[in-house]
């Protein structure tokens, strides 16, 4: 495999834009898109027509109930009369927004990259998590119904059992980043808590509580 | 950029229901074949990044990206999946080699549609919630429908011409192994059917079709090394999206195929693409998109024209889908683009040309479309 240490080119990030994360925002998906899509050009002085390429970066498309998700956030992206394509892998979507981004113009495809992630997760009935029911293999893993939460559990125990973790540590992770995000405009879980609180709150699936996981927001960001 | 190398090629199915696989072993088996025509690498090794062609909602599953990687030999490997048509794959893929993370890459697209129950649901998904799908069309076609008048007012193209399409690439497909809907049908039978929306009847429209592709691409030396010459080359490529908002959009014209080729034309150097190729192979999964593309790929100024004369026949002057395209072939999802550039690989192969042009659009309600410049070293 090869191993690339030695970039072909370097690429600058020139503009970000950020909608705030909320439980239920009122926008439709592409209004998010935009929201911030037009927030990431401003900050670079940049106008649409500026712009050579999108990539767009969405997971589950179920979440905004939208088949072909990619090409509904293509209008809102900016992704119009433009090559404009969707990456995709599970979580992990977000950065690959970016990577893909790096590598339209690393690769000189484009000059100047709009990349864009959406996800909006509150038009979901009943939860968001009805959605995760269809993550798992439809023929040896969907009949057990498992939920994400209870997948946590599992490699929770096992990565405690396995390095010595304790629970008071893990709650440490949520003590400090809602404290972090405190001052954070765009954060809507920011808070000062405690680890008591953390171990007092609800058990979801043991050793899962509630203050250990997050709960769901959409949000729409852009960065070039 | 620099030119890329097609090194490997392997399919599976092309049949209306393959219950004996599912879309994982397909994907296998496509994966297994163009990994052999690839000089038998071992992709565990050989690869440096994976890639598939899919979405959610065709496959019944959320995250079906998670499901792309074992199948390929790409699990705990550089994997991702482009929700798109193969073509976009494949221009990702061009994109790892010239950024300088990858030597070798592998694109897999597939379809297994037949295990769809509901598609036209499916499809109404894909409209804007608000604007359109509110509507509750009874028949997605109706897009097709607006688009194909608009169309035929502007360039004087009759019901005759549409059937004229029909009756070429179902004939046409007779002499490709993967064409399950291939007959020797003539324009008659084509304009006896009734419509399902104006102007398109039954046989206007390609039926889908359960497969899967796999595409194994290099850079060129790595290419040489491989497969000494025998190989093909992607000299340009481009992928657009038009207004992807239906109201917004320009119906009766394929802008998406005009940009995207345009793009292509240009890092390929082509000036003049009716005389630069060989053979077109271009997406028809309604009759008269192959002639709208063509006008957007500026083939054919005056397709009805070129056609009735029989300039796009598989003798003529320039063949436009001389294995049948979708229309016999029937349309694999999200493999389509693949589908179109696999017979332009077997059409080169065959030594009945040396330049092909491939061009695929994603179907109804998408205006995005895909071009791929391929020929020989």
């Amino acid at each position: 495999m090869k191993v690339n240490i030695h970039l072909n080119k370097r690429v600058a990030v020139i503009g970000a834009g950020l909608t705030l994360f909320r439980r239920r925002l009122l926008e439709t998906p592409q209004e998010i898109a935009w929201e911030a899509a037009s927030k990431a050009l401003d900050e670079a002085g940049l106008e649409l027509k500026d712009i050579d390429c999108v990539v767009i970066g969405s997971a589950p498309d179920a979440f905004d109930g939208v088949n072909l998700k990619g090409e509904y956030l293509s209008h809102g992206s900016g992704g119009i009369r433009k090559p404009v394509s969707r990456v995709y892998v599970g979580g992990a979507t977000g950065v690959m927004t970016a990577i893909a981004g790096w590598y339209h113009v690393a690769s000189g495809l484009c000059q100047k990259v709009l990349a864009v992630a959406e996800e909006k997760m509150s038009p979901d009935r009943p939860h968001p998590q009805a959605i995760f029911r269809y993550i798992w293999d439809p023929i040896l893993e969907k009949p057990l119904n498992p939920n994400l939460i209870w997948i946590f559990a599992m490699e929770m125990h096992r990565y405690m059992a396995t390095y010595g973790i304790k629970k008071e540590e893990i709650a440490l992770v949520s003590v400090k980043n809602k404290r972090n995000a405190v001052n954070n405009p765009y954060a809507q879980l920011g808070s000062k808590i405690t680890v008591e609180d953390v171990l007092k709150s609800e058990v979801l699936v043991w050793p899962v509580q509630l203050l250990d996981v997050v709960q769901l927001v959409m949000v729409g960001r852009q960065s070039y | 950029m620099n030119r890329i190398a097609i090194i490997g090629i392997g399919w599976f199915g092309f049949r209306s229901t393959t219950p004996e696989v599912s879309f994982r072993e397909m994907v296998f088996e496509a994966a297994s074949r163009a990994y052999k025509d690839a000089g038998n690498i071992n992709p565990r090794n050989d690869v440096d990044s994976f890639i598939s062609c899919q979405e959610d909602f065709w496959e019944g599953i959320s995250i079906a990206d998670e499901f792309a990687p074992d199948q390929m030999g790409g699990a705990m490997r550089p994997t991702m999946t482009v929700a798109g048509d193969a073509l976009q794959g494949l221009a990702h893929a061009v994109m790892h080699i010239n950024s300088g993370v990858a030597n070798v890459v592998s694109i897999e697209a597939h379809s297994k549609v037949s295990d769809i129950l509901t598609f036209s649901d499916l499809v109404k998904f894909a409209m804007d919630p608000i604007y359109v799908r509110s509507i509750n069309p009874p028949n997605f076609h109706f897009i097709a429908g607006l688009d194909a008048v608009k169309f035929m007012q502007r360039k004087g193209i009759t019901r005759e011409d549409l059937a004229l399409v029909v009756e070429k690439n179902k004939k046409a497909g007779l002499s490709s192994p993967r064409a399950s809907y291939a007959s020797n049908i003539s324009a008659e039978d084509v304009l006896k059917k009734d419509y399902v929306v104006y102007p398109l009847s039954e046989l206007d429209m390609a039926p889908f079709v359960d497969g899967a592709i796999v595409i194994v691409v290099a850079d060129e030396e790595v290419g040489k090394k491989l497969k000494k010459d025998d190989y093909l080359v992607i000299k340009g490529l481009g992928f657009v999206t038009d207004s992807s908002n239906l109201e917004t959009a320009e119906l009766g014209k394929a802008n998406y195929m005009r940009i995207a080729s345009d793009m292509a034309y240009r890092m390929a150097g082509i000036e003049s693409p009716r005389r630069y190729f060989d053979a077109v192979f271009v997406d028809d999964r309604y009759s008269y998109k192959e002639l709208q593309h063509l006008e957007g790929l500026r083939v054919s100024e005056e397709p009805s024209k070129d056609l009735r004369e029989g300039n796009l026949s598989p003798q003529g002057e320039i063949p436009v889908n001389p294995l049948g395209g979708h229309i016999a072939k029937g349309v694999p999802l999200e493999a389509s683009g693949f589908s179109l550039l696999l017979d332009a690989i077997d059409y080169i192969k065959q030594g009945k040309g040396e330049r092909a042009l491939v061009a695929s659009w994603r179907g109804i309600p998408t205006l995005t479309g895909s071009v791929v410049v391929v020929e020989k070293p």
